[in-house]
């Protein structure tokens, strides 16, 4: 037998109708019980914005090479200054400056151009990821002009793969690689939004029902939502799942050898206040 | 933690007011404000329940309609959160699209957005130069200690009577403080070199010499006087003869 009993009102009359019905609780025979929670989100921990300047300061000093040596960071810094006034509030980008006279990033695929700015870009994800983070925004500054497309690309790649992506403000003659424009952002999970990779699923205990005797109630067995099914002896039982505040669920007639299925809606951020559940009859 | 006050949060007012004199602030201000400038068609995405959610991912086609309401709600839900997400950080709220057209694919909103949140290419044709502040290069402070040392040493000569020791000592002194400019430390190392040389040769008689030696002192700081408590009456007389002499006040 295949039942179905609701939180709607024709839901609570039948389950009403049940518990009246004077069945007597069947001993000796289990009936299988589990809950289902559709949920919305719990929390919201907004992570913080994250971003990554990877600055080219051969255009900022329009092709000048500055004498070996030099430390690049403090015009890095005075460029980024700049940007402080667009940066939204409270951002503190991380600087990664690079001077292509003097760069030497390594050999680029194509044996075109210097692994420059692929090279910071792949520093800076690698501590983003030593951090427990990798999801960063990375913006690159540049002209593109000598820089090896299939190593940037293959960066940005890595940037997308890790959750964040690759902007990129061309300055100057130049272009930027047309594969950058091909790759694909990620579309996995953000695991940072929401708090904990795994919201904790609460718990459920199946309870004998009490109205009107006022005494402890007998709990015939204790489960986890989205886990596996609780054995309990058929009878009337009510099904508590273990939110704040409660949610009582029957009282529900379990006959022997049924399996029975409850799914709750809870939306307690968006919807606080309002669950809707049903109680199904599984095959 | 209120879905409200975060959402008001990242709604607020994102940027500080610019002044645009350089052309890489407004290409950064459309790159930071996630203005589109690609516009993809949105490709098939696979649809994987994320943590606390039933897996399979159910959806608003769903023909469970304890499921299709879930997806709906659950999909509105996560909507608003995505677009109060696109300002700061896009990339965050692209993912958060994905997955609502995941759960709704008639979403012709998370179809919109997702063909047009992209990372950002912006470009400026004109080269931006910063050139590199001038280093402010600290003068060094000239080292006197030689010459300063030696004037200590004329100076104990003198109190010792021995003038022409005194007088050989400044001489050196004179010629280090050659070729050191007129700075105000110079100056004064020269008068007070002068009127130790002048003490000595009054001490000695030569008196005519000791003149021309405060004149020189005179000259390197006309505003010198002697303490009249420590020099002696004759010494004082002759600086003041001296003074008098190049036109000054005695």
């Amino acid at each position: 037998m295949i039942r179905r009993i609701d939180s709607t009102l024709v839901g609570a009359l039948l389950a009403t109708a049940l518990l009246y019905a004077g069945v007597a609780s069947a001993q000796g025979n289990a009936a299988q019980v589990r809950v289902e929670m559709y949920q919305g989100l719990r929390t919201v921990e907004i992570p913080k914005a994250e971003y990554d300047l990877v600055i080219d300061v051969t255009p900022l000093l329009s092709g000048e090479a500055p004498a070996p040596g030099t430390d690049l960071m403090p015009l890095a810094k005075d460029f980024a200054e700049k940007l402080g006034a667009v940066l939204p509030s409270g951002t503190q980008p991380r600087l990664h400056a690079f001077h292509r006279l003097g760069a030497s990033g390594g050999a680029c695929p194509e044996g075109k151009g210097q692994v420059a700015a692929a090279r910071l870009i792949d520093e800076a994800l690698a501590k983003r990821q030593a951090a427990g983070a990798s999801d960063s925004r990375v913006v690159v500054v540049t002209d593109f002009n000598d820089e090896c497309a299939v190593a940037l690309c293959a960066s940005a790649q890595r940037v997308n793969q890790a959750g964040g992506w690759v902007d990129t403000v061309q300055i100057g003659p130049g272009s930027a690689p047309a594969c950058l424009a091909s790759l694909a952002p990620s579309s996995a999970e953000p695991r940072g939004l929401f708090g904990t990779a795994a919201p904790t699923l609460p718990a459920f205990r199946v309870e004998q029902s009490s109205i009107g005797e006022g005494k402890p109630s007998t709990i015939a067995g204790r489960g986890t939502v989205q886990s596996g099914a609780v054995s309990v002896p058929a009878g009337l039982w009510s099904i508590v799942v273990e939110l704040e505040p409660e949610e009582r669920i029957g009282p529900v007639l379990l006959q022997p050898g049924e399996r029975v299925k409850v799914r709750l809606m809870d939306f307690p951020v968006s919807a606080p206040g309002r669950r809707e559940w049903t109680v199904e009859g599984e095959p | 933690m209120c879905m409200r006050s975060c959402c008001n949060l990242l709604v607020g007012p994102l940027f500080r007011a610019v002044a645009p004199e350089r052309i890489v602030v407004p290409v950064l201000m459309a790159l930071l404000g996630a203005s589109a400038v690609h516009a993809q068609s949105p490709g098939a995405e696979s649809c994987i329940a994320w943590s606390g959610e039933i897996s399979p991912l159910p959806s608003t086609s769903s023909p469970d309609a304890f499921a299709a309401r879930w997806a709906r709600l659950r999909a509105d839900e996560l909507e608003r959160l995505a677009r109060a997400l696109e300002g700061s950080q896009p990339e965050l709220a692209y993912r958060i699209w994905t997955h609502v057209r995941c759960l709704d694919p008639q979403s012709a909103g998370a179809t919109e957005r997702l063909a047009t949140i992209r990372p950002i290419a912006a470009s400026s044709p004109r080269p931006f130069v910063i050139r590199p502040k001038p280093a402010v290069t600290e003068r060094p402070k000239p080292d006197f200690g030689p010459v300063d040392r030696a004037l200590e040493q004329a100076d104990q000569n003198v109190a010792a009577a021995r003038f022409e020791e005194a007088i050989e000592l400044a001489a050196q002194a004179r010629k280090q403080l050659q070729g050191r400019g007129e700075s105000g430390d110079t100056l004064e190392r020269r008068a007070r070199l002068e009127v130790i040389v002048a003490t000595a040769q009054i001490a000695l008689g030569r008196n005519d010499e000791a003149k021309e030696s405060f004149g020189r002192a005179l000259e390197a700081k006309p505003e010198l006087e002697l303490d009249a408590s420590l020099t002696s009456p004759k010494i004082l007389q002759l600086m003041a003869e001296v003074r008098k002499s190049r036109g000054g006040v005695q």
